[in-house]
């Protein structure tokens, strides 16, 4: 067992390595990792693995835990449980190998490979982006990011961009890959106080356009259009109307290629603090 | 408000689309938001603060901690109520200062900043990053802080491990990050920057961990470094001669808390802390330049133009690191423009800040038997048998001071310097220990004399004479860090000893109003700010943010 746990490893670092070698942007930096494993961090999966892992677990596991893991009637979420983010790789192997007596999640008698697949999928679902291997051209995701793709009218990074949505400076070290493919190609508000459209009308008539920064049954935070906060009162205000739909178009999907898609989320993936530096630097800097 | 319509409900979906669509388009439309100019705070308002925001760690650039806001006065303070609160994030002992620009405050915590909405206490930002478990032992290990600074859309923060970062006011966005030094080497960030023209000021923590002491200026727009002027000379440079030893080399003379500035001397007005290490001296004969010093430094070149030393050779780790107060004001008959300070030494110094002449220096303290006086060269008259021994010396003011960082306030009205006092005295211990990388280097320490607890006090100096005006003795464990504020009201605001905010008469001392904040040992200065013309009074109390303000 320990022996063909190894051939497999030995296998996933071959096909890593030939991702690197292929991919020379995406090399992966050993200051990087260890910084990582320093800091607690989960290893990096190959994305082949995890989207391998993907395909078992839609095939076996998602009639119980959900397609996206998050769980249904019949099993728990694997995005949230102690054993799928705290647990060793190995645990969670063994979990599936032998299932849990006297519960419904079954012993999977799977060749080592595919649960080592399966491992790294469901890792994935509540590994941030910032800490898998995300293949993709950054530096043409960079470009779309702040051009064709719009984003930077509305979204900043690290001081560059606009004000009107949150902040993504960080969005690689806080959101899931699969959660910022989702917010883009799906988007919704992803608190139902902050960034969404808002217009009030003050008690002296003057109307505001908007959007929203906090909100309590007793006061508004709002940027206004031309990016100065306004702070209300509910009590001062006349009038008040919130828009229910996301202001992020919902078409970027057909805007951009499948490609550009890949470059984009390869851009945003990279964009985490460590300790305050951006992992993005450290790449830069172990060149 | 009259009518709210909320717009839900799947009757709606339709109506809904459109539009956000077409507010979206709307938006779209527009000019990028960044290419309109917001309100932003300048240097002018840096300058000449509106009374309504609080701009700087202590109000304005004198270090006052005045308030020309009178609508909190005497006659009302009893409808005074508390407002909101806002628990900090993963603090456990704040000691900020908030600012307040256009109603929006910021906040820092441990390792983070937050903007608030100064009215309610709502959150609109957040920025953090974790601490380093890694760091030397001192202040900045557990990650307190002091504060912001701002300048037009940025806010500049010191992180625990001695980095300089602007963030974007209105998001939090990291704009750039600068090194001031290596944490490894036992720099560390506790302090509130200053602001000044287009330069941002800063100092590090680092005062009982060997560091070489720094002051540095950084181009607020790109974090790239303009000048530094190191507090510790290097072998050979003028002020080394003051070093005998080889203690020198980690000598210390950190530089924590946030300084004052005079716009028409152009001077930086900056102290420096203690020695190291903080309680054997015999490796550091000599005076120890520039220790336990105020020093008067040119913004724009970062050349000193004159330095007071407080404590030559100082062997109790007083640091000289109280706000230099710059009071304009008539004394011994002509207008003067003075820099008055309350020692952690136990002594009120009023000095001639022009060219830093000392003018008067009195005790403010009954419990100080280190030294007779301050002779008329400047220089402390030290009584002997005062420095730390082996088997212990009791000497007073006490390791934590006759007054320590927390912020005194002055009124122009009543021309009182207020200050938080503390009588106790210590038994001092000193061993010779040589200097170890990645270690705190005091020679040993301090401890309390268990049938002398201490007193803390409210006291109110007078700044002509530097006489006791009124005392406002507090009960306690004398175990607290909490400084004062004054406004034109006629109060003075500031933390008792028992985790009360209190408010008392300007002129007598007498207690007006108080609120049990609940914490157990309050740690920062009271602040205050108005919007729409309502006044409001903040205090960071334990772990959270307390904003009063009048119910009528």
């Amino acid at each position: 067992m320990a022996r063909r746990n190894n051939q497999i490893r030995h296998t996933a670092l071959a096909l890593l390595c030939a991702f690197i070698v292929t991919c020379g942007e995406f090399r992966a930096p050993s200051l990087l990792q260890a910084q990582m494993e320093q800091a607690g961090w989960p290893q990096s999966y190959d994305s082949t693995i995890i989207e391998a892992g993907s395909k078992l677990f839609a095939g076996s596991c998602s009639v119980c835990h959900g397609i996206d893991g998050k769980g249904s009637a019949r099993g728990p979420d694997l995005t949230r449980g102690q054993v799928v983010t705290r647990g060793t790789d190995d645990e969670v192997f063994q979990l599936i190998r032998k299932g849990v007596p006297g519960s419904s999640m079954a012993a999977f008698d799977l060749p080592d490979l595919q649960i080592r697949q399966l491992v790294a999928f469901i890792r994935s679902l509540s590994t941030t982006a910032a800490h898998i291997f995300v293949p993709g051209n950054q530096n043409s995701g960079q470009q779309i990011f702040f051009g064709k793709g719009r984003c930077s009218e509305c979204h900043m990074i690290r001081g560059q961009g606009g004000l009107l949505g949150p902040d993504l400076s960080n969005i690689g070290g806080e959101r899931t890959l699969s959660e910022i493919r989702v917010s883009i190609l799906k988007p919704s508000p992803s608190s139902p106080n902050k960034y969404r459209g808002v217009t009030v009308v003050t008690e002296n008539g003057e109307r505001i356009n908007g959007t929203l920064r906090n909100r309590d049954n007793f006061s508004l935070q709002i940027m206004d259009r031309e990016g100065k906060f306004r702070f209300f009162l509910i009590s001062e205000l006349r009038d008040m109307v919130l828009q229910e739909k996301s202001l992020m178009p919902d078409d970027i999907g057909s805007l951009l290629s499948r490609e550009e898609l890949q470059n984009l989320l390869a851009f945003l993936s990279r964009q985490a603090m460590v300790g305050g530096n951006q992992i993005e630097s450290h790449r830069k800097r172990t060149r | 408000m009259k009518s709210v319509k909320w717009q839900s409900g799947n009757g709606k979906c339709f109506s809904l689309h459109v539009r956000s669509s077409l507010f979206l388009l709307f938006l779209l439309l527009l000019p990028p938001i960044t290419a309109i100019a917001p309100a932003q705070v300048t240097y002018q308002d840096l300058l000449h603060p509106d009374p309504k925001d609080w701009l700087t760690y202590s109000g304005d650039y004198s270090g006052r901690r005045h308030s020309m806001l009178n609508q909190i006065h005497t006659k009302n303070i009893a409808s005074l109520a508390a407002g909101w609160i806002y628990p900090v994030p993963g603090a456990n002992r704040l000691l900020v200062t908030p600012l307040v620009f256009n109603g929006l405050m910021y906040v820092t915590g441990h390792n983070s900043v937050f903007a608030l909405d100064a009215r309610t206490g709502r959150e609109i930002w957040r920025y953090s990053r974790p601490l380093r478990p890694d760091m030397i032992s001192g202040d900045a290990r557990p990650g307190i802080n002091r504060g912001v600074a701002v300048l037009g859309e940025k806010v500049f923060f010191e992180t625990q491990d001695a980095h300089l970062l602007a963030l974007h006011a209105k998001n939090g966005s990291l704009i750039w990050e600068t090194e001031i030094a290596d944490y490894r080497d036992g720099y560390g960030g506790t302090m509130a920057p200053l602001v000044v023209k287009d330069k941002v000021i800063i100092g590090t923590s680092g005062g009982d961990e060997c560091v070489r002491g720094l002051l540095d200026a950084y181009d607020a727009e790109t974090g790239k470094r303009q000048w530094r002027f190191w507090t510790i000379p290097a072998p050979g440079e003028p002020g080394s001669e003051t070093w005998k030893g080889s203690a020198i080399e980690h000598g210390c003379g950190a530089t924590w808390l946030t300084g004052t500035f005079d716009p028409e001397l152009n001077l930086l007005y900056w102290t420096t802390g203690n020695p190291c290490p903080d309680f054997y001296a015999e490796d550091r004969l000599g005076d120890n330049l520039y220790t336990d010093c105020v020093l008067a430094v040119d913004v724009d070149s970062g050349k000193l133009k004159w330095h007071y030393q407080f404590t030559p050779h100082d062997s109790h780790d007083w640091d000289a690191t109280q706000i230099p107060m710059l009071i304009d004001s008539t004394f011994e008959g002509r207008p003067r423009k003075l820099m008055a300070q309350a020692d952690r030494n136990g002594f009120f110094y009023v000095l001639d800040r022009t060219d830093g002449k000392l003018l008067m220096a009195k005790p403010f303290v009954k419990s100080l038997n280190w030294a007779k006086g301050i002779g008329p060269d400047g220089r402390p008259e030290v009584l002997p048998d005062t420095d730390p021994t082996p088997q212990g010396n009791k000497t007073c003011p006490a390791v934590v001071g006759a007054t320590n960082w927390y912020s005194p306030s002055f009124n122009p009205q009543t021309g009182l310097f207020y200050v938080i006092a503390m009588e106790q005295c210590n038994d001092y211990m000193s061993s010779a220990r040589g200097y170890e990388k990645g270690k705190g280097f005091e020679g040993t320490g301090a401890q309390r004399i268990a049938s002398e607890p201490g007193q803390k006090f409210l006291r109110a100096i007078d700044i002509r004479t530097g006489n006791l005006r009124w005392e406002y003795p507090m009960v306690g464990d004398a175990d607290s860090w909490a400084g004062t504020l004054s406004t034109a009201g006629g109060l003075v605001f500031f933390g008792d000893d028992s985790g009360y905010l209190v408010a008392v008469d300007a002129e007598t001392g007498r207690a007006l109003w108080h609120f049990n904040t609940g914490a157990t040992r309050l740690s920062a200065s009271p602040m205050t700010f108005a919007i729409n013309g309502q006044q409001f009074i903040t205090l960071a109390a334990g772990t959270n943010i307390v904003t009063f303000r009048l119910i009528h």
